[in-house]
């Protein structure tokens, strides 16, 4: 077995080299010189490139946790795709196993080490397209991203096997949340790593640097020297002096690209403001107005924000209403790309519009290219006052962004006198409104039902329904009204209720009962009357009745103790009058009363808010293709 | 896990739509709850009088 050594001697300049983890395959010596360590334990010295504008917090050496895991931060590779750059930091947890922390534009994911799917072995994997799916792990994953690494250059010390000098990555993505990256370092050497998606807080990062990145400058065709300071995050940018686009391209130059501002730009938000938003703070990198290419021709305008942690967030404005927007890892894997809609961390997100568009003007520096328009097209699902915006093109595969609905005062408030805030007309696309999801508001109303019999079975389950009392009374022939103490009865709950059933034989008479209840010990007296009454006859040949020949009554919230029953009755004077009448007194006795009172009350919120969800709803799609809904009768 | 989630007053939780509804499922539990243990009958218009013999009580030296 090879005992492969930590320390070294720089080929170079003869200083100790020492690598701190057996993981690590790479180290860059203080002298600049790139020591490879090979896998039978030399060393060789290689012309890899190294990071000189650092332009990241983390750093070799930067501590951290995740998932209750300490780690450190040794050194990273980063690679320049076709319009972004990303850096694989190369961690090693306190158990001394090593994984990835992956960095860029505010987005960081732990990658773990996993085993090759064999679905992907040999060329299975450059066959298969963005937005298609694959089954690996006895799932199915949809390939988000197919990007080629460029150019690769080192930081510290790090994990890279031996590589090519470009090499592709691919990021699958599964319905139940699992995201795969593949680093296809040489041809058929395929690494997998489960990724977990997590945020820069949430890392609790200690021995960071300053944030340092001189940036990048070039002369304009018209002879203005241009400054792009979030480079190399920011690639594209327009001529401050005459209005032309530019891309960085090849790894090499800004190139000019497109016809340029075909308008004055005409931001809102002046580019260079800053600004706390979300507890974030933002500097305005740049602003762009976009149109839809349809027979539409909405207008829209963006504006990046950058911030050294958090990376890069938008800020779109359309008819006055704002949305805050971020590149998201984790995100939503509909069934299909061609979807109208899907279920998402517990929300329902509905297609409000797809479009593809073409840049009018801008100013300022924007991360990737934002004038390769026309290629890319754009889906907008929705569920104020939130959204998952899909931009797909063929170059860069899958990107979501998520979205989010900000209040104008917001904005006004995070940047102050540098924002002029543009008149507001209609309803925004995720403005809250009071908007509520008509099926999630029937899921709720349904539960909320179930609790309220459930809350009610649970009381009254013990209910005693004893007999207190049950006699029948008899008038006396002299006398229409009757009196009776029909008995003691002694009543051992802290509070409940007294049911009476009267009956009695009436026919085309009445007779009235008052029940009352006296307690013994203070005399206090609780009673309550009801009335029995039955009529009947023939009219235009059809026998008809009404009333009925029992009633029922309650006493209701009657004190522990003993009490005295008194019955006065009264009933009608006639040819046949009533001779008697039976009364049944029920001790603790449960009704649905009371839940159907409180489910009633509960309903009200629900018919109210549908109400006044369906009209609003109704008016904010209206600007929407995919609308549900009837605009023909107005 | 995202214990906001479940907090339905903040505003990325998805109850958070809801948080009306679910104080008012909350205040009806507890008023069915208490009316029907102590047999109170909402709303009722039975006309059910009550008469103390003592009249109102007053402490008095």
């Amino acid at each position: 077995m090879t005992v492969i050594p930590s320390i070294y001697q720089c080929p170079n300049c003869s200083r100790v080299v020492n690598f701190s983890s057996p993981h690590t395959t790479v180290k860059v010596c203080e002298c600049g010189t790139v020591i490879n360590r090979m896998s039978d334990g030399s060393i060789l010295p290689r012309p890899f490139r190294t990071i000189t504008d650092k332009a990241s917090v983390i750093a070799p050496g930067t501590t951290g946790q995740w998932n209750g895991k300490k780690f450190t931060v040794t050194g990273r590779f980063r690679i320049w795709t076709e319009e972004t750059v990303f850096s694989y930091w190369t961690i090693i947890f306190q158990d001394e196993t090593a994984a990835y922390l992956a960095e860029g534009y505010g987005m960081y994911a732990i990658y773990i080490p996993k085993k090759s799917p064999p679905e992907l072995a040999g060329d299975n994997i450059r066959s298969i397209a963005p937005g298609k799916k694959k089954l690996m792990f006895g799932e199915e994953y949809m390939l988000l991203r197919k990007d080629t690494a460029k150019l690769w250059e080192v930081e510290g010390e790090l994990y890279i096997p031996e590589c090519n000098t470009t090499f592709l990555t691919y990021d699958f993505s599964s319905p139940s949340g699992r995201i795969i990256h593949i680093i296809e370092y040489w041809p058929r050497i395929q690494p997998a790593f489960e990724v977990h998606h997590t945020d820069f807080t949430s890392l609790a990062l200690a021995n960071t640097r300053p944030y340092e990145n001189s940036g990048r400058s070039f002369k304009c065709n018209c002879g203005y020297n241009n400054h792009v300071a979030t480079f190399p995050f920011a690639q594209s940018t327009v001529c401050t002096g005459c209005g032309n686009w530019y891309v960085y391209k090849n790894q090499l130059e800004f190139v000019k690209v497109g016809q340029g501002n075909t308008m004055t730009p005409q931001p809102v938000i002046k580019v260079g403001a800053k600004g706390i938003i979300k507890g974030i703070s933002y500097t305005v990198t740049g602003y762009i107005m976009k149109e839809e290419r349809n027979s539409y021709h909405a207008r829209w305008t963006e504006y990046a924000l950058f911030n050294e942690k958090e990376g890069f967030a938008f800020l779109s404005v359309y008819a006055g209403h704002w949305i805050y927007l971020r590149e998201q890892g984790k995100t939503p894997v509909p069934d299909t790309i061609g979807t109208d809609g899907f279920r998402y961390d517990g929300r329902d997100f509905d297609l409000y519009n797809d479009y593809s568009f073409k840049v009018i003007c801008g100013k300022g520096e924007f991360p990737g290219n934002p004038f390769n328009d026309g290629h890319i097209k754009c889906w907008e699902f929705i569920a104020p006052p939130v959204m998952w915006a899909r931009e797909q093109s063929p170059e860069e595969g899958i990107v979501w962004f998520k979205g989010t609905h900000i209040a104008a005062k917001d904005v006004k408030d995070a940047f102050g006198d540098a924002v002029t805030l543009p008149k507001q007309d209609g309803i925004g696309m995720l403005k809250p409104n009071g908007y509520i999801n008509l099926k999630e508001m029937l899921k709720y109303t349904l539960v909320a039902i179930l609790v309220l019999i459930v809350v009610h079975l649970a009381t009254t389950s013990g209910s005693k329904q004893e007999v207190l009392i049950d006699k029948e009374l008899y008038f006396y022939d002299s006398s229409n009204v009757h009196s009776a103490v029909v008995g003691d009865v002694h009543l051992d709950k802290r509070s409940s209720n007294v049911m009476l059933t009267i009956t009695s034989s009436v026919d085309n008479s009445w007779v009235e009962v008052e029940a009352t209840l006296v307690n013994k010990k203070d005399g206090t007296e609780y009673s309550v009357s009801k009335g029995v009454e039955y009529y009947s006859g023939v009219s235009e040949g059809e026998r008809w009745s009404e009333g009925s020949q029992d009633a029922k009554v309650y006493l209701n919230s009657i004190p522990r103790g003993d009490y005295t029953v008194q019955l006065s009755a009264t009933r009608e004077q006639g040819a046949f009058p009533v001779r008697s009448y039976h009364v049944t007194a029920y001790y603790d006795v449960s009704n649905l009363h009371n839940l159907f009172i409180c489910i009633g009350l509960l309903l009200i919120w629900p018919v109210f808010k549908y109400i006044f969800t369906y009209y609003s709803e109704k008016n904010r799609w209206s600007n929407s293709s995919y609308s549900r809904f009837n605009y023909e009768s107005e | 896990m995202n214990l906001n989630n479940f907090n339905p007053f903040k505003e990325d939780s998805s109850m958070f739509p809801f948080r009306w509804f679910l104080l008012i499922l909350a205040l009806l539990s507890g008023v069915l709850l208490y009316s029907d243990s102590s047999g109170y009958r909402l709303f009722s218009g039975s006309g059910q009088q009550q008469w103390n013999a003592s009249g109102q009580q007053h402490f008095h030296k």
